[in-house]
């Protein structure tokens, strides 16, 4: 009997129950909104430049934490370990900033620990036998990884069916995203905050769903079903099962950079702790901002590993170290930061986490298939798992494809068998394929220019591409 | 001719100045060097201190203005440039630098005032646009942009179109620079071209765009004057595009 055909007492006594039950599932998170109350006033500057700075070269100067130029993946699990001790004390010690409210919350161990402890290890995306499930990952770990695959690229709405049907397809896909950016609806163009942004996001919601259906995977996981930028309204108005979206499809919910949030995180974490929706947590410190250099880039992201653990209640993290004026995560530097991160993550926690790769260049181009399997082989042997992959800095109209994500994939399954000290030197011949191009790194082509629209085939061109750069890593002895 | 109040005040000050000099410097650092030296420590108490000095031991404070403040702040921004330096070093010079600017001007007669306002490039108004909350990059340009010789307005972030047409007519601007970190608020760039077009005032000023999603094609699209991928390069449009005014 629902509640509304009972007795007014015994209606009563029913919606405390399912009230008392909702805020049981998600009684820390509401503990967390509780603290910004009793928060310090704090100006964001202050929070930056007087507590978030000190503090962290403050950890990095305490732990030794030191950047390598010739090593990508460092063999060395006291590094990791130290980089994991940096970030919990420096997650102790500024804990984080709620922009909007103008309040600094701190953690106790103990919160972490805790947090922790009651993360998942192990997390289904989809159902039946479309389902895929993501487990935590070691260090050198001989599994594969699981393969999200998605893109940012802004996408014509004409061809935006097609483009996510490119990523649904390839069968090292084990979910895929409609994060990829509508680019309008009806002609209009998206606007944040107005109701453009809700019809784009209801929109996207019913054809990244009618792209599963169409590559023969209906009940396949989307893991994040609209673009980490849109608001909660706009989540809210596409998290409807007649758009095709069920429990297990989720959500990321980003990360302001460093460390801080606001009531619209917490908003959207707020309802997906009320749908069920899986929820990730999103983050790309940016090396060359607040995070500093390498070194407190990767402790910065451990320990915005930590805290959004705290704060966000998150199934699954997804992180993307950024370069401050390259936009991408595939020179030297990021790689080892992604490494360094993985490895760090992975032998302290059963966190699941994947890693999202940055590509400086565009579809169609040798340079793009190389920086995509140069990331996915240093987080696969870093102990992370893969999101494949974001691609000419996400700036250009039409250029992503599902081909990108499948070099990132193959890469990846094929590196689950190295060592690091092996993956390492692969990786400097790789870095020598690219890395003094990424400044002018090439736009590439659109989907419509490499991929055949009727049957979502990369073009012949692309798949020569394909196959050269594939042959050049099989030679440096990739076992892809 | 100066009273001999005024020279023995002068005089005072000079015998002052050395002695400090003699107690706090490393090796022979001069009080110009060490403030150099803090602003690009970043040491911002220090550096008003010594600003405070520095007035004490009457030197041109428009001279150490433009002779040691602008070239250490240089300095840090070639630093940063190179990626040696990143964003605190950056800011906690800037905020040095500001102090002891602070400082120097409140001492300043009219006359070194008008110069030093007269040497400005240009007047931009800056900040990130309405529903984007991302500033780091805008923080940059902005602080890039005082340094090389602009006055600049920073309205901050998620700022409202129109503000910032009317900033800028309030202060007379040459530029309107606008910052976008995702592909849903950059459609705010292209309102503050179309506000400016229906308002005929297009013509009054040059307006360039920058932010991740925002490219030379986004910035021909929306009829902007110009597009920067980062702060450095963001500064050496608004030079060219004064220049070419």
């Amino acid at each position: 009997m629902g509640a509304y055909e009972m007795s007014g007492e015994e209606s009563l006594k029913d919606s405390r129950r399912i009230w008392e039950r909702f805020l049981e599932r998600s009684s820390r998170f509401w503990d967390v909104v509780k603290s910004i109350e009793r928060g310090r006033v704090c100006l964001e500057n202050d929070f930056d430049l007087k507590l978030l700075t000190p503090a962290l070269r403050e950890v990095i100067k305490a732990h030794g934490i030191k950047h390598d130029p010739e090593v990508a993946i460092p063999a060395d699990d006291s590094l990791a370990d130290d980089v994991y001790e940096a970030a919990v004390e420096l997650c102790l010690k500024v804990g984080a900033y709620v922009t909007d409210a103008r309040r600094h919350i701190r953690f106790e161990e103990k919160d972490i620990e805790d947090a922790l402890e009651q993360s998942p290890a192990e997390l289904t995306f989809g159902e039946a036998s479309d389902a895929s499930v993501m487990t935590p990952r070691k260090v050198e770990d001989r599994n594969p990884p699981f393969c999200m695959f998605g893109a940012g690229s802004p996408v014509s709405e004409d061809i935006y069916l097609a483009v996510l049907r490119s990523y649904a397809k390839e069968r090292l896909a084990d979910t895929f995203s409609g994060g990829i950016g509508l680019n309008s609806v009806n002609g209009m163009t998206i606007r944040g905050g107005s109701p453009s942004e809700i019809s784009a996001a209801i929109l996207n919601a019913i054809l990244t769903r009618q792209a599963a259906i169409d590559v023969g995977r209906p009940r396949m996981g989307i893991h994040n079903v609209i673009g980490s930028a849109e608001s909660t309204a706009a989540i809210i108005a596409a998290n409807r099962p007649e758009f095709g979206i069920r429990k297990t499809d989720g959500f990321l919910v980003a990360s302001l950079p460093e460390l801080k949030t606001d009531y619209e995180r917490l908003n959207k974490v707020a309802h997906l702790l009320s749908s069920g929706n899986i929820i990730g947590a999103l983050y790309g410190p940016i090396m060359g901002g607040y995070s500093g250099g390498p070194e407190g880039t990767a402790v910065v992201t451990v320990a915005t590993a930590l805290q959004n653990t705290l704060i966000y209640q998150p199934h699954y993290h997804m992180c993307f170290p950024l370069h401050i004026t390259h936009l991408c995560n595939t020179v030297q530097e990021l790689l080892w930061v992604i490494s360094m991160v993985g490895q760090a993550i992975s032998r302290n926690t059963h966190l699941l986490m994947a890693v999202a790769g940055e590509l400086a260049s565009g579809p169609c181009t040798d340079m793009v298939l190389y920086e995509a399997a140069a990331y996915a082989i240093v987080g696969t042997v870093s102990g992370l798992n893969l999101m494949a992959v974001e691609v000419a800095k996400n700036k250009y109209l039409d250029h992503c494809s599902g081909m990108e994500a499948r070099m990132a994939a193959e890469a990846g399954h094929a590196a689950s068998r190295m060592k690091r000290e092996d993956a390492n030197e692969l990786i400097k011949e790789i870095l020598k394929k690219y890395q003094d191009r990424i400044k002018d790194a090439p736009v590439g082509k659109s989907f419509r220019e490499c991929y055949d629209l009727k049957t979502i085939a990369p073009s012949s061109e692309y798949s020569s591409i394909h196959n050269d750069v594939v042959m050049n890593l099989k030679n440096l002895n990739l076992e892809i | 001719m100066l009273l001999p109040q005024v020279l023995g005040k002068c005089y005072k000050r000079t015998v002052k100045r050395k002695k400090l000099e003699g107690e706090n410097r490393l090796s022979s650092e001069t009080l110009t060097e060490r403030l150099e030296r803090f602003v690009i420590t970043g040491q911002e108490e220090a550096a008003e201190k010594t600003a405070i000095e520095i007035l004490n031991a009457c030197m041109d404070p428009l001279e150490v203005i433009e002779e040691n403040l602008f070239s250490a702040m240089k300095f840090v921004g070639e630093k940063f440039e190179k990626g040696e330096y990143f964003v605190p070093e950056l800011l906690c010079a800037a905020a040095a630098m500001e102090a002891a600017i602070r400082v120097l001007t409140a001492e300043m007669k009219g006359e070194s005032k008008e110069k030093l306002k007269a040497k400005k490039i240009g007047r931009v108004v800056v900040g990130t646009v309405s529903g984007d909350i991302h500033d780091i990059g805008k923080n940059i340009l902005a602080l890039l942009l005082e340094v090389s010789g602009f006055d600049t307005y920073d309205l901050g972030k998620d700022v409202d179109s129109m503000k910032f047409i009317e900033k800028a007519a309030e202060v007379q601007a040459n530029i309107i620079a606008l910052s976008a970190l995702m592909t849903t608020t950059r459609p705010a760039q292209k309102e503050v071209v179309e506000f400016l077009n229906e308002m005929g005032l297009r013509g009054k000023y040059v307006v360039m765009v920058g932010g991740a999603p925002t490219s030379k094609e986004w910035a021909e699209e929306i009829a902007a004057d110009g597009w920067a991928e980062t702060a450095e390069q963001g500064v050496k449009l608004a030079q060219t595009l004064i220049r070419e005014r």
